[in-house]
């Protein structure tokens, strides 16, 4: 349980329904830290600058 | 199109809005799985005519409806802009063509309309109801359980 809590999660995807969707999914299973972003290339510096553990 | 937030409470009012053939158009979004750039589809013989074809997605092979042609609206000729969105019903994935994916938006109850009883019974049996939207736009909320029929997206 806590696992769902305390894990952060990036998803980066260029589309925003897609987004939208990993949120949902992400929603419904319990998973609160979730950050999003739409390329890669803005990601990385908040993946290296922070701490990420799962990027989607 | 207004972008409404969506992790508003109400359970089975998100929708996913897209366009096809310059009318807009939307799917509960608890049957929606993701969306798939359009990548072409190996056509089968003697599949219904609004079957564009199947696509391997991740090793399993998915039927893809032409969405415009099951709905009596002319058969869309696929371009890199279309995508396929993935639909699962049951247990049944099937891909819906579609010109572009609009939005994720939350539907209050009041806004979910009838269809008018004047409308042939076809298209009622296509269509759930019309969402009216604050700036004047209808949103044709489609019955997917219609439009994918029972012998397809099987076990694939």
């Amino acid at each position: 349980m806590a696992l769902k809590t305390t894990l952060r999660v990036m998803v980066v995807d260029d589309m925003s329904v897609s987004r939208g969707l990993i949120q949902q999914a992400l929603d419904e299973i319990g998973f609160a830290n979730v950050v999003y972003d739409k390329d890669g290339a803005s990601a990385l510096p908040q993946i290296v600058g922070s701490e990420v553990h799962l990027v989607l | 199109m207004t972008a409404v937030p969506h992790e508003a409470p109400e359970p089975g009012s998100e929708v996913v809005a897209f366009r096809l053939k310059d009318m807009d158009f939307c799917v509960e979004i608890g049957l929606v799985r993701e969306i798939r750039a359009w990548t072409p589809a190996t056509v089968l013989p003697h599949v219904q005519p609004f079957v564009t074809g199947v696509i391997n997605l991740r090793g399993t092979v998915v039927a893809v409806i032409d969405l415009a042609a099951r709905l009596g609206l002319g058969a869309s000729v696929p371009t890199p802009r279309h995508v396929i969105i993935i639909t699962a019903l049951g247990g049944r994935i099937v891909g819906l063509l579609a010109d572009t994916v609009s939005d994720i938006l939350t539907l209050a109850p009041e806004v979910i309309r009838p269809l008018p009883d004047q409308i042939a019974d076809r298209a009622r049996d296509f269509m759930t109801g019309i969402a009216t939207l604050p700036d004047g736009q209808m949103l044709r909320l489609l019955d997917l359980g219609h439009v994918v029929p029972a012998d397809i997206g099987g076990a694939g």
